[in-house]
C-alpha cells in the first residue's frame, strides 16, 4: 500500500442514537479510482466519530459537510441540492459570484469561467446562461457534480446517483465519471443498484450491520456474488421470480375503465381483485404516478370510470379516497412526511378519527403507533424519534404504518422500494406480501422490472400514458418490459 | 436481522445519549426567550418608571385591560399562523363588526344582544369567504384578506360617514367595562378566548390537523388530510374572534370608531409572532401567543411611563 492515498479511514465507528451505523471500518480511495459502497444505506460524514480519517496523507476532523468540501470532498445527495430557478453558471459559483471591482456581479467572467469548466469535464451540450429547470435530471446531476469540483473537490461521494435514471442517462454518468478518473479524481459510489455498481466501480466494498465484509476488485466479481455478500449466509435472494399460481379470487376490488387525463393518461383499463398485486410498470415520465394520484383523489382524471367494490365511484380528494379505503405510498418519501415530527404523529395523521375519535391522546397515539412499529419492524422502534433521522427504508415503513392502522381496501404503492439497500427493500416487500394475504388489492409502481416481476401476479405497462400490454407474471419478462415501456 | 423487542411504549424527551443542559436550554430557546425578555421588561420598567407608577396592580390590570381584544384577535391569528397562512382583515373585520352592531341599534333600534350577535357572525362571515376564496379558488391569503380588510374598513367608513357612534348594545357594555369582583370583565372574555383557544389546539383532532397541514401541506394531503376545510374552518375562527374583539371594544369604549383598529392587524401579528410561533407554518402554541401579548402590552405601557 505504498501508493498514495486521497482518501483513507482507519477503524472509523459511527453511532447513531443505539445503533452502530459504521462499526470499525477501514476504506481507502485512490486517485483515479471510483471505489462502489454497497450494502447498507446511511454513509455521509458526521462530525462525530470515532477512528482515524486520514485526507491525502494528514489526519483531518470534518465538522461540518460544508468543512469537508473546503478540504475537498464533494458529496452529491440522492435529492439533488441544486437551485432549480437560477442558471447552470449561478448553480456552479452558487454562493462565490465573481465580483467586478465596484461590488456587482460580473456576469461575463462568470459565464466564460463556467462554460470553459463544463467543456473540460466534456459537457459539451449544456448552455450555462440557461435555467437549469430546462435539463433533465441527469444533466442536472452532472451539472452539480461539476461545481462541486469547480470549488476545489477532488474526492467526490455519490450517494445513488443512478436512482432516477434512465439506463441511457446512466451510461451518460459513466461517461462522465470516467472523465473525472481520467483527471485524477476520486469517486465514493454507493448505490443498491448493483449492476451500475459493478459497472463503472474499480474496487467494491461491502458492509453489513455497519461492517466492513470485504473490498474486492470489481472485475473478479459478479452479482450473484455480491448480493451474497451483502445478505449475508441468507440464501441469495435476488428477487427471485415466485412460481406460485396467483390465488386470485375473482372478487374485483377496484376497476379502472378507460380512464383519460388530458396530456397524461391516455385509456387505462384494468381490473385488480382481492388479495391480488398488479405491477404497473414504465419509465419515467410514463403515467405512472399521474395514474395513483388519480386514483388517490390528488388530481381529477377528465374520463372513464373508476368502480370500487362494484360501485361507480367519483374520488373527490384525498381525504374522501381514505375513506373509501383507499391508500398512497407516493414515491417521493420526502415529501410524505411530516420530517419535523416525531414518528409516532406521522402514523397516527392518516386514521387520527379512529384512533382518537375528537381529543388527541398522546398515550392512544403512541400504543397504535408502537404497535406498528413492532409490526413493521421500524429502526429504531422509538415512536417519539423525528422522521428525519431515519434511514430511508425505516422512513419507508413509516409512510407505511401510517395506512395500516385500518387495513385499506385498496393500497397503492408507487416506486415502494427506491433508494433501499437489499434488505430493507426485502423487509418492505414481505409488509406487502403480508397484505394480500388479508386480501388487500394492491397496485405496485415501479421503473424495477425485477421488483415486479418477483410479487405481481399481472403486470400492466405503460408507455407516455398509452397502455401497451397487461400480462400475467408467467409471461413478463425482463426484455418484454423493456421493449414495450 | 435483528429485531429489537420493546415491552411498553415509552417516551424518550431527548433522543440521544448525551443530555446536557445547554443543548436542552437551545432546544427550549423559541419557547423561552419570549418568556425571559417579558421578565427583563418588567424588572427594567419596574425599576425605571416615573415615581414607580408601573408595578402597581392598577398598572398591571391597565395593561391587561389594552391587552384583552388585541389577545381575542391574536388567538385567531394564531390558528392563521400555525396553519402558514396570515389573515390582513382581522383589523378591518373587528372595525367593521363593531360599527355594524352599533349601527343596527341606532339606525334599526334592534335588540342590542341581536346587535351583538350580528356583529360577530359578520366576523364569521367575512372569515368564511376569506376561507372559500383562499382554498377553493387558490388566491393566497395574503391577497384576499388584504383585500377583504380593504373591503371592510371601507364598509365601516361608510355606514359612520367616518365618524364615531355613540351608542352601543348593552351585552357589549357589560363585556367591555363590567368588572366581576376587582377584576374586569373584557380581561377574562380574554382568558376564556384564549384557554379554549389553546385547549383546542393542544388536544383536539382539528388542532392536530392544524399543526401537520401548517408544518407540510403536501404531507397533509396525501396523508388524506382534507387540508381546504381545514383551511376554511382556521380563517372562520379568525374572522370571528376578530368580530367578538371588535364588538366587545365598543363596548369597552362606549362607542364604534372606523379608525380604532386601524394598527390592530400589524399589531395582533406582531404580539403571536413575539411569542414564537412561526410565520410559515405548524410552529407556535396559543400559550405563547399570551407570552408574546404581554411583552408587547408591557412595553407599550412602560415606555410611557419612564422618564
Amino acid at each position: 500500500m505504498n501508493e498514495e492515498m486521497l482518501l483513507e479511514l482507519r477503524g472509523v465507528s459511527k453511532r447513531f442514537g443505539a445503533t452502530l451505523a459504521l462499526d470499525q471500518v477501514d476504506f481507502d480511495l485512490r486517485p483515479g479510482e471510483v471505489h462502489g459502497l454497497v450494502g447498507e444505506n446511511g454513509a455521509g460524514y458526521h462530525s462525530e466519530h470515532e477512528g482515524d480519517i486520514i485526507l491525502r496523507g494528514k489526519k483531518v476532523r470534518f465538522s461540518s459537510t460544508r468543512d469537508a468540501l473546503a478540504q475537498g470532498i464533494g458529496m452529491i445527495y440522492q435529492e439533488l441540492s441544486v437551485i432549480k430557478t437560477l442558471t447552470v453558471a449561478e448553480n456552479i459559483f452558487l454562493g462565490d459570484p465573481p465580483v467586478t471591482k465596484v461590488g456587482i456581479v460580473n456576469w461575463a467572467r462568470m459565464n466564460r469561467e463556467a462554460d470553459e469548466h463544463l467543456k473540460q469535464l466534456g459537457l459539451h451540450n449544456v448552455n450555462v446562461r440557461t435555467e437549469l429547470s430546462n435539463y433533465t435530471v441527469a444533466t442536472r446531476q452532472m451539472i452539480e457534480i461539476a461545481s462541486v469540483i469547480f470549488s476545489g473537490a477532488d474526492i467526490i461521494i455519490m450517494d445513488e446517483p443512478t436512482s432516477a435514471l434512465s439506463h441511457n442517462e446512466v451510461e451518460r454518468l459513466f461517461d462522465f465519471i470516467r472523465v473525472l478518473k481520467s483527471q485524477k479524481k476520486g469517486v465514493v459510489f454507493i448505490s443498491h443498484f448493483l449492476d451500475d455498481v459493478l459497472g463503472i466501480s474499480d474496487r467494491i466494498t461491502v458492509l453489513r450491520n455497519g461492517k466492513k465484509v470485504m473490498t474486492v476488485n470489481a472485475k473478479e466479481v459478479n452479482k450473484p456474488y455480491l448480493t451474497t455478500a451483502i445478505l449475508g449466509k441468507q440464501d441469495s435472494v435476488e428477487l427471485v421470480r415466485r412460481v406460485q399460481p396467483t390465488k386470485k379470487t375473482d372478487t374485483p376490488v377496484l376497476e379502472i375503465r378507460n380512464l383519460h387525463r388530458s396530456r397524461f393518461l391516455h385509456g387505462i383499463n384494468f381490473t385488480v381483485s382481492k388479495g391480488e398485486i398488479v405491477g404497473v410498470f414504465g419509465s419515467m415520465g410514463a403515467g405512472k404516478t399521474q395514474l395513483a394520484e388519480c386514483l388517490f383523489g390528488v388530481v381529477r382524471a377528465d374520463e372513464g370510470e373508476i368502480r370500487l367494490d362494484n360501485k361507480l365511484v367519483k374520488i373527490r380528494n384525498t381525504s374522501h379516497a381514505k375513506q373509501m379505503g383507499i391508500a398512497y405510498v407516493p414515491a417521493n418519501r420526502q415529501a410524505t412526511l411530516f420530517q419535523g415530527n416525531e414518528i409516532y404523529k406521522n402514523i397516527t395523521i392518516s386514521h387520527l378519527g379512529n384512533i382518537c375519535p375528537n381529543f388527541v391522546k398522546q398515550t392512544l397515539e403512541v400504543v397504535a403507533a408502537t404497535s406498528q412499529i413492532k409490526s413493521l419492524g421500524v429502526r429504531p422502534p422509538d415512536p417519539s424519534r423525528v422522521v428525519a433521522s431515519l434511514s430511508g427504508g425505516n422512513q419507508q415503513k413509516v409512510v407505511l404504518a401510517k395506512w395500516l392502522t385500518i387495513p385499506p381496501k385498496v393500497l397503492l404503492l408507487n416506486d415502494p422500494t427506491r433508494g433501499m439497500d437489499v434488505g430493507a427493500k426485502q423487509e418492505v416487500m414481505e409488509i406487502v406480501e403480508g397484505l394480500r394475504e388479508k386480501g388487500v388489492a394492491t397496485i405496485i409502481f415501479s421503473t424495477e422490472p425485477e421488483l415486479l416481476m418477483a410479487y405481481a401476479d399481472r403486470v400492466v405497462i405503460l408507455n407516455r400514458g398509452h397502455q401497451m400490454a397487461d400480462l400475467p407474471n408467467q409471461d413478463v419478462t425482463k426484455d418484454i418490459l423493456l421493449s414495450y415501456s | 436481522m435483528a429485531t429489537q423487542k420493546i415491552t411498553a411504549p415509552k417516551l424518550t424527551k431527548n433522543p440521544g445519549q448525551g443530555m446536557n443542559l445547554a443543548r436542552m436550554f437551545r432546544r427550549q430557546a423559541r419557547a423561552l426567550t419570549p418568556f425571559f425578555t417579558l421578565l427583563i421588561l418588567v424588572i427594567f420598567f419596574s425599576i425605571f418608571s416615573q415615581g414607580h407608577r408601573f408595578a402597581t396592580p392598577e398598572n398591571f390590570r391597565n395593561i391587561l385591560q389594552q391587552a384583552a381584544a388585541l389577545a381575542v384577535m391574536a388567538t385567531g391569528i394564531t390558528y392563521v399562523l400555525l396553519l402558514g397562512e396570515i389573515d390582513l382583515s382581522i383589523g378591518g373585520v373587528a372595525t367593521a363588526s363593531g360599527v355594524i352592531s352599533s349601527w343596527l341599534l341606532v339606525s334599526l333600534n334592534a335588540p342590542g344582544w341581536l346587535c351583538a350577535v350580528i356583529g360577530v357572525l359578520v366576523g364569521v362571515l367575512v372569515g368564511l369567504i376569506n376561507g372559500l376564496v383562499i382554498a377553493k379558488i387558490g388566491v393566497p391569503s395574503f391577497m384576499t384578506t388584504l383585500a377583504m380588510g380593504t373591503v371592510t374598513t371601507g364598509l365601516a367608513v361608510f355606514l359612520t360617514k367616518g365618524r364615531p357612534i355613540f351608542d352601543v348594545p348593552e351585552v357589549a357594555a357589560t363585556l367591555g367595562t363590567g368588572t366581576l369582583g376587582p377584576i374586569p370583565i373584557i380581561i377574562l372574555v380574554a382568558i376564556v378566548v384564549m384557554f379554549l383557544g389553546w385547549l383546542v389546539a393542544r388536544y383536539t383532532r382539528f388542532g392536530r390537523y392544524v399543526y401537520m397541514v401548517g408544518g407540510s401541506r403536501e404531507a397533509a394531503q396525501l396523508s388524506g388530510v382534507n387540508s381546504k376545510n381545514i383551511t376554511i374552518a382556521v380563517m372562520v375562527i379568525s374572522g370571528m374572534l376578530a368580530g367578538l374583539a371588535g364588538v366587545v371594544n365598543t363596548g369597552r369604549l362606549g362607542s364604534a370608531n372606523p379608525d380604532i383598529f386601524k394598527d390592530a392587524t400589524l399589531d395582533t401579528i406582531a404580539c403571536v409572532v413575539l411569542g414564537g410561533t412561526s410565520l410559515f407554518g405548524g410552529v407556535g402554541s396559543v400559550a405563547s401567543t399570551g407570552i408574546g401579548l404581554l411583552v408587547f402590552g408591557v412595553l407599550k405601557n412602560g415606555l410611557n411611563l419612564v422618564y
